[in-house]
């Protein structure tokens, strides 16, 4: 019999390919036959759920990275979110893809149920990258989605690095549809997750800075996110965004509401992830430092997050710790060329404060919300469960007695 | 042994009347001296000086004198008439014969011959081998003269340990083989294995040293080699040294060594005459570059067929715009590709010098816009194949097997994507590494992992660490380098 | 055998078996404190390595295969035989099951596998009809290759978990774990491969095994941890630890998900510890029916993997039931009850070398 198979190996062989040649053919991915889908948007009409996705259009004349590419928009509901997925391919003619799917937008009517039913496919099946972006729309999910086709580089970039640049300079949070879902399921339960309203910009600028996509990562955080950006002379797809920076509160998956502006810079200022930020320190004594207030970039920052119990009490001690700052400006009425130690030492003593008011508002309307926007009860959960067990059998409880204490250091100012 | 009478009419009748081969008569006293040789396979002026004018002189001398002749024999013909040395008495017709083909002067007197080597035909002088060239190093090779090859062995290996045990083979061509080793270090085993295989052989003609490594070889169905080869006579010599056994034959300016190990054909000659840094920077790459002209091909295709997943957006995009308007499947295409390449390859080789341009002209057209423009292929589809013939290069000794695998990995891929990809690498390798060579695993000194031998692997350590030949090799006298100086 | 070659397949043997589907059943089992499941195992099969090191000085692997009459256990040979083939037949299916799982379901969009499968089943059979040697050789070489991509998907997704997932400890339900402990013994059968591999290899020691046993099951027990502290409650719901623990890593280099060549890499031991296993079955089938040709056996036993993968298996509830349900008591008896009939057999050789039952000592009798 060995000698037979020895023999005959050859033969073999090449019979099994034979057969496993044509239904290879068959069963292969035929890339020209995909239709990569690059974002989705999820609204509810009627009952029904109404997927919208952003397709990749390509031509013989698209340049390598993307550049000219564009973007077809196709749409199709059904009963359920699968549903409405696989709908799509009737309307593009081929099997969509969803491998390279770079974030998802939630529309207001989907923000009425558990998010976390809504979403759970995404984190079940193989093929649907859960490191997407979640992003949620204060209308029509389908709306903004359309919008970003003008968006430059939303194809080969995405709104993903834009989010994720945004987060590092605490101007947004880049929520992946993992950690949106991992957060809901924890103790804690809550998840912040960025909203997106999209607004063409009519005006023109008169400066042509190169490239440069429009929705670029600098902005300074307490605005409503003035994007710079650059334009690839009049007239052209690229056009000025400007993009909302205001944060969706969900809570065990459910959207109980948002975070505006210094309750943002609040939330970002206490964000492991946010690295750097803008901050106005006010507030002066004018005996100290006359001014009116004066702007500092944080360069670096570090947060830590302390639960302990005072008299059964829990406290949260949210160090705010600042490695390298530089002041960019003084609003004074005099000209004052460098402060002096005094001086700054009274702006420090601002930007403490400052600080902590801006952390301190996030936490009364995280309260408010009865979000836990900072995990304290699972942090609390986990470094003393049992008085947490004993004294706090349910998280409203918790936080209900739940203290903030901000401590904000500041080990380097320059200027 | 003497012949019966007619020594000289039995080699005449040997060799026929066609068969070129001179005969010269000269009369000493009562003796006639018959000399036989080839003139295309001699040095006419050595057999000019040292053996036909001495004859000529000793025939007029015999003539004039007439009292007291001394007999001639062939001793006497020996010591004090022919001026040349390394005279061979033959024993028969047919070590006669044997010598007068292999370039030798036969000289007859009475029922004994004796044969003098004079061996001067035209050959090729020594220049550096085309797929061995170094920048920095020996640039001397091999010749198909096996007395000029051994002469460039003999003046590296001065040491009287080296033996050369010489073998004919080839019932028409009488080829010389000749076998080297170093009696102090290579691995006796090894070396009554080569003798063994070598007097199996019984063929009618040896004309390249390739048939002599076909008989070496353990299996009649092989892809890969089992027998090392090389055309400078410093890695000749470097390889006997670390307890090897070589072989040259005769015609064939391939010599050959045993044990062989995959390893080797990453190695250069030049890793030895450069820094180490850079001679492990260099293996490294060769080993990058043979996985890559193996696979890059497959690779494309399963990830445009299958795994396209794993492909970043930016290059996903540039690939759907290439191959929009390709309507056969990505498998197909990168044959198609790979067919061309081989036509041009083939090609290339054959074609004459005047043809060269003109045709490859036509090749670059035909691959690049035109087969684009007719959307047969895509240009990445031309990148990658383009890249990976490049890449085989890197290793000229394994250019056979590595086109083959070339393709086998590209059906594995395109019809099973990266599975069929990583479970054919995994068969192949499980082949590779059964494969031994003279009892050597093929893929020492890696698995077996041997940590001293790994001196001298990707990470080249420098000639002074360097201490202690190969252990699959030598068996006893294993150190080659001591710290201590003139110790032995 | 090596000694440096059986170090290198006990290592990735067992890191191979447990970085599949293993720690998301785990989870949804045992949910955080999961990770002690591999703890409590570790501190078993290292007293069960000490046993098998003790038979291992005492019994060779000719002694178990061939009817020799000295031996105590010629008696149940063809039991223990049959029991050992089934044993390691199931580990092969199970490593096999794990690598459909990962090409079929997890790498591609759609593959008919009862087709492709054949492709990696004359790979694991080549690996094994070449021999234990053979199969050492090519742990040799990959050896760096698959553990440098272990440990570098390991990195990659460190920066993407939440390590205090383990904390409360005082959640920690010790009886739940222990209770469990018998429903992933299949995975478990870390001394049983200490074993069949110390039958053939030359120089072990018993220190330096439990080192690098240790060190794997710590390193083993890190990545769960990790996996566990990226997915939450979702780590049930993965396909397999090593697809997914890469997965977030990339992003921010938009380079595709490139990971999946190291995964690739990594999963090329567990092809290896499947042809182990089949090249063991294969082994101890033989022994039982030595009148039968040895390359028939092979083929018999590789036709029941591919039936039992395609025809049996046909979806996860099927496979869970089989490794995970009743079928787990049939690997405890296993492991449990062989190195004992071993250290009987060992004892009985022990006894015969010191001359106790020697024909002089009866006759004194």
């Amino acid at each position: 019999m060995k000698d037979f198979f020895k023999k005959r190996i050859g033969l073999i062989i090449l019979l099994v390919a034979i057969f496993a040649f044509p239904s290879s053919l068959s069963t292969q991915a035929r890339l020209n036959m995909r239709a990569i889908v690059t974002g989705l948007a999820i609204d509810k009409v009627d009952d029904k759920y109404e997927v919208t996705a952003q397709i990749v259009k390509t031509s013989p004349s698209t340049e390598s990275g993307g550049e000219k590419a564009t973007v077809n928009f196709v749409s199709d509901n059904d009963e359920t979110v699968i549903g409405a997925i696989s709908k799509l391919s009737y309307k593009t003619g081929k099997t969509s893809a969803f491998s390279h799917t770079n974030f998802i937008i939630i529309g207001k009517d989907v923000l009425e149920e558990d998010l976390t039913q809504t979403l759970d496919y995404f984190m079940r099946d193989n093929i649907t990258n859960d490191s997407m972006l979640l992003l949620v729309a204060e209308e029509k999910a389908s709306n903004e989605i359309k919008k970003t086709k003008d968006v430059e580089l939303s194809i080969a970039i995405g709104l993903q690095k834009v989010f994720m640049y945004r987060e590092k300079e605490g101007d947004g949070v880049m929520n992946s549809v993992l950690e949106f879902m991992k957060d809901s399921k924890e103790s804690s339960g809550t998840s912040v997750v960025s909203l997106l309203a999209l607004e063409k910009n009519d005006e023109q600028s008169e400066d042509n800075p190169t490239g440069g996509g429009s929705s670029s990562s600098s902005g300074s955080s307490g605005e409503s996110g003035t994007e710079d950006g650059g334009e690839q002379g009049g007239g052209s797809k690229y056009q000025y965004f400007k993009a909302q920076t205001e944060l969706g509160c969900f809570v065990d998956g459910r959207y109980v509401g948002k975070l505006e502006k210094d309750e943002v810079l609040g939330y970002m200022l206490a964000n492991k992830k946010a690295t750097i930020d803008d901050v106005y320190a006010e507030d002066f004594d004018k005996s100290v430092f006359n001014a009116k207030r004066v702007g500092v970039k944080i360069k670096d920052k570090t947060n830590k997050l302390k639960i302990r119990y005072e008299n059964n009490i829990p406290c949260l001690d949210l160090v705010v710790k600042i490695k390298n700052s530089a002041i960019y400006e003084i609003q004074s009425e005099e000209f004052i060329d460098a402060p002096t130690d005094a001086e700054f030492s009274e702006i420090k003593n601002g930007l403490k404060k400052k600080i902590a008011e801006n952390v301190s508002k996030c936490f009364e309307k995280s309260k408010e919300l009865k979000a836990d926007i900072w995990g304290a009860y699972l942090l609390a959960q986990k470094h003393h469960y049992k008085q947490t067990n004993m004294y706090y059998k349910n998280r409203e409880d918790f936080l209900s007695n739940l203290k903030l204490n901000v401590i904000v250091e500041i080990d380097r100012l320059e200027y | 042994m003497k012949n019966k009478k007619g020594l000289s009419e039995n080699i005449k009748r040997v060799f026929g009347k066609h068969s070129k081969v001179e005969n010269q008569e000269f009369v000493l006293g009562e003796n006639s001296v018959s000399v036989f040789y080839i003139e295309s396979l001699i040095d006419k002026k050595l057999v000019s000086s040292g053996v036909l004018e001495p004859l000529q002189k000793q025939a007029k001398n015999n003539a004039k004198t007439t009292e007291n002749t001394v007999k001639i024999s062939l001793e006497l013909l020996k010591q004090e008439v022919f001026a040349v040395s390394s005279i061979e008495d033959a024993n028969s017709v047919e070590d006669a014969v044997v010598g007068i083909l292999d370039g030798k002067v036969c000289v007859v007197l009475d029922e004994e011959a004796i044969l003098i080597p004079v061996f001067g035909a035209q050959k090729r002088g020594i220049e550096e081998p085309p797929t061995s060239r170094v920048v920095k190093g020996p640039r001397e090779g091999f010749v198909e003269d096996i007395g000029t090859n051994v002469g460039l062995v003999r003046k590296r290996l001065k040491t009287p340990n080296l033996q050369i045990e010489d073998v004919f083979i080839g019932k028409q061509t009488h080829s010389r083989v000749s076998l080297f080793y170093l009696k102090d270090i290579a691995r006796p085993d090894i070396v009554e294995a080569v003798k063994q295989k070598l007097e199996t052989i019984n063929i009618d003609a040896i004309i390249d040293s390739y048939y002599i490594e076909s008989f070496l070889e353990d299996n009649k169905v092989k892809f890969f080699r089992r027998v090392g080869n090389t055309e400078k006579p410093d890695i000749f010599c470097a390889k006997i040294l670390e307890g090897r056994v070589g072989l040259i034959v005769d015609g064939s300016p391939v010599a050959l060594t045993v044990p062989f190990v995959f390893f080797e054909d990453l190695q250069s000659s030049q890793d030895y005459y450069t820094i180490p840094a850079m001679a492990s920077f260099a293996r490294v790459m060769r080993l990058f570059e043979l996985i890559y002209a193996v696979l890059a091909p497959a690779i494309y295709v399963a990830l445009q067929s299958y795994n396209y997943r794993i492909l970043p957006i930016n290059f996903l995009i540039t690939l759907l715009s290439s191959i929009e308007s390709l309507s056969i499947p990505p498998l197909i295409e990168i044959l198609i590709v790979l067919f061309l390449f081989e036509v041009i390859t083939e090609a290339s080789l054959q074609m004459p010098n005047s043809m060269g341009m003109a045709l490859s002209i036509i090749g670059a057209l035909a691959l690049g816009n035109t087969a684009v423009d007719a959307g047969i292929i895509s240009p990445p589809s031309i990148v990658v194949v383009a890249t990976s013939s490049v890449a085989l290069y890197s290793i000229p000794d394994e250019i056979a097997q590595t086109r083959l695998l070339r393709i086998l990995f590209t059906i594995a891929g395109g019809v099973i994507g990266l599975y069929g990809i990583i479970c054919s690498f995994m068969i192949l390798v499980a082949y590779i590494v059964s494969i031994k060579s003279f009892g050597v695993p093929y893929l020492s000194p890696y698995a077996p992992s041997v940590r001293l031998d790994k001196n001298d692997g990707f990470i080249k350590h420098s000639i002074q660490d360097l201490k202690r030949r190969p252990t699959f090799l030598a068996d006893k006298n294993k150190i080659r380098q001591r710290t201590d100086r003139g110790g032995k | 055998m090596s000694a440096r070659q059986f170090y290198i397949m006990l290592v990735i043997g067992v890191f191979s078996m447990k970085m599949q589907k293993l720690p998301s059943l785990v989870y949804g089992e045992l949910g955080k404190d999961g990770y002690l499941l591999f703890l409590f195992y570790m501190l078993i099969n290292l007293l069960f390595i000490v046993l098998v090191f003790y038979i291992l000085k005492k019994v060779k692997l000719t002694q178990i295969l061939s009817p020799a009459k000295s031996v105590t256990l010629c008696g149940f040979r063809k039991i223990i035989m049959i029991v050992a083939a089934v044993y390691f037949l199931t580990q092969a299916l199970l490593l096999y099951e794990h690598i459909q799982g990962l090409f079929a379901n997890t790498l591609f969009d759609n593959l008919s596998w009862a087709l492709f499968s054949l492709l990696l089943l004359f790979a694991v059979f080549f690996l094994a009809y070449r021999g234990i040697e053979n199969i050492a050789l090519n742990y040799e070489i990959y050896f760096w290759v698959i553990l440098g991509s272990a440990v570098i998907i390991s990195i990659l997704g460190a920066g993407y978990t939440d390590f205090s997932v383990v904390l409360p400890f005082e959640s920690i339900e010790f009886g739940k774990i222990l209770k469990a402990l018998p429903n992933f013994s299949f995975w478990f059968g870390d001394a049983i491969l200490v074993l069949i591999l110390g039958l053939k290899s030359k120089e072990i020691k018993l220190s330096k095994t439990i080192l690098f046993y240790v060190l794997t099951m710590c390193f083993v027990s890190f990545v769960v941890i990790e996996f566990f502290g990226m997915y939450g409650d979702y780590s049930a719901a993965q396909s397999g630890l090593i697809s997914v623990l890469s997965s977030q890593a990339l992003l921010g280099l938009n380079v595709g998900r490139i990971d999946w060549f190291l995964i690739l890499f990594a999963e090329i031991g567990a092809v290896l510890t499947c042809s182990v296993y089949l090249y063991y079955s294969c082994l101890c089938a033989e022994s039982m029916f030595p009148k039968i040709k040895p390359f028939s056996i092979k083929i018999l036993i590789i036709l029941l993997l591919y039936i039992f993968d395609v025809f049996y298996f046909v979806d996860m509830a099927a496979k869970l039931n089989f490794f995970a349900g009743d079928m787990s008591w049939f690997s405890v008896a296993v492991q449990v009850v062989l190195p004992i009939i071993l250290l009987i057999v060992a004892g009985s050789i022990n006894r015969q070398n010191k001359g106790i039952n020697t024909p002089e000592r009866r006759r004194l009798k």
